[in-house]
């Protein structure tokens, strides 16, 4: 079956496809010149991708094709005279019809049309602890969401460097739920928050099970939440950005980095760590990725999984190169391109 | 930022607003427009009435161009007309709209640009 990755990177986009996993196409940039940041494809067709720009801002550009692109008017937005800026659109996800726009400076916006008109969600966009919001080295950004597929009222977002918020209630109110996460940095007034999330992964058969890439480390909840434990077991280091899970198998991957000042593969070996146990353990699963000399990161938007079987993951690096695995990583090819900074991989079959 | 009611353009002079070519995948593909306004502000009001997706691209929330975007009315950097650099924000940007005000004729060109600062 055939897959066509959108990876997006400091300078365009790319569209990358095969239809055997084994040669691939690259078809790019769009938006050249562009921050191309985050990408859906909508459960009904069509494309929505977030692009942004040093000088000129973010916008939202659908898509019937991938091909032909319009700009929607009505975007995500903060009021006009708002201290707050627009200044990148990090993820877009959709669940139950509604699709969710996670933004910098920290927001959540959604869309009941397809993308292309927003609304702010004002629960979690004036939370009470607002006030003690602090960007992380990326900034303040909404960067992950995750949904309860058997409970339509409870979802949970994270954000750098504030936190993980669950809502229970379709999203009027957001609690913070970092109970056992170390601090990033303690907030003097709001204690529940400075907890320096990367990426979320969730089980799809228990939605309360979530796994959690922070700052401090790799830690796991069962319980949606309520309270996260480190599950570090096999890591030489336990930090870096990103962490997806294949949903046939649950395999978890991540891609470590030296922390936290360095942010560099160890060791110049570039890395990606498997847990075939549900994060009791974990091993390297780097087989054919460059093992020396390579210093380009996974950014937390850029390692997706395409869900066949067996499962493929997906890495872009910050120096631009581009790596599959067709067998749940067990061997890596590395794609015969070098394309600008990789901010962003998405996988569709 | 620019708003005012539509259509009060009409019998205004007409201005050629050039584009950078950035900012073609918002327009379509068109780098050139022609707006009317007698002012500086007019003619931005007249430029995001007829292609408001520009609008969030040139300003910010606060109304002022955004940090890095340039415009020059007949060549003149508009950041210099009128009263410059007086309160000006931490961003740079709250003194920008100090020369909106300032008149345009008949076939006046406006060019947007990206401040080139830095390598």
């Amino acid at each position: 079956m055939s897959v066509r990755l959108l990876v997006g990177t400091a300078k365009g986009g790319f569209w990358v496809t095969s239809r055997d996993r084994r040669e691939w196409e690259v078809d790019g940039p769009f938006f050249k010149g562009w921050k191309v940041t985050a990408g859906l494809q909508l459960e009904g067709g069509g494309f929505v991708v977030a692009v942004a720009s040093d000088v000129y801002g973010p916008a939202i550009f659908l898509s019937p094709d991938g091909e032909e692109w319009e700009q929607v008017a009505d975007g995500p937005a903060y009021p006009d005279g708002d201290e707050r800026r627009l200044r990148q659109i990090w993820t877009l996800r959709e669940n139950r019809g509604t699709v969710y726009a996670g933004v910098q400076d920290a927001g959540v916006f959604t869309s009941g049309d397809g993308g292309r008109s927003w609304r702010p969600v004002p629960g979690l966009n004036e939370h009470e602890t607002r006030g003690g919001w602090t960007p992380g080295a990326g900034g303040l950004c909404c960067h992950a969401f995750l949904f309860d597929h058997a409970d339509p009222n409870r979802m949970w977002c994270g954000i750098s460097a504030v936190g993980v918020f669950r809502t229970d209630d379709g999203g009027a109110t957001w609690m913070p739920k970092n109970r056992g996460v170390y601090w990033a940095h303690e907030d003097e007034e709001f204690k529940e928050i400075g907890h320096c999330v990367h990426g979320l992964a969730q089980d799809p058969g228990d939605p309360g099970r979530i796994y959690r890439q922070d700052h401090s480390g790799m830690y796991r909840s069962r319980d949606g939440g309520e309270l996260w434990e480190k599950n570090e077991n096999g890591l030489a280091t336990a930090f870096g950005f990103p962490i997806v899970l294949d949903r046939a198998s649950r395999y978890l991957f991540a891609a470590p980095l030296e922390a936290d000042q360095y942010r560099l593969p160890v060791g110049g070996a570039l890395r990606v760590v498997r847990s075939t146990d549900g994060g009791d353990s974990w091993h390297s699963a780097s087989e054919g990725l460059p093992a020396e000399h390579a210093y380009g990161g996974v950014l937390r938007g850029a390692m997706a999984v395409d869900d066949l079987q067996p499962g493929g993951v997906y890495i872009g690096t910050t120096s631009g190169t581009l790596h599959a695995s067709a067998d749940l990583g067990g061997s890596w090819t590395s794609l015969p391109v070098i394309l600008p900074r990789i901010l962003h991989v998405s996988a569709w079959v | 930022m620019p708003s005012r009611a539509p259509g009060t353009g009409i019998g205004k002079p007409s201005v050629t607003v050039s584009l950078p070519s950035l900012l073609e995948p918002v327009t379509g593909g068109v780098r050139e427009l022609t707006v009317r306004g007698g002012s500086l502000r007019e003619v931005f009001d007249d430029l995001v009435e007829r292609e408001p997706r520009l609008k969030p691209h040139l300003f910010n929330e606060a109304g002022d161009f955004r940090r890095h975007v340039l415009c020059f009315h007949n060549g003149r950097n508009t950041r210099w007309v009128g009263r410059p650099a007086a309160g000006g924000t931490d961003e740079g940007e709250g003194h920008r709209r100090d020369g909106w005000e300032t008149p345009v004729a008949e076939g006046d060109t406006v060019l947007f640009m990206q401040a080139v600062s830095g390598g």
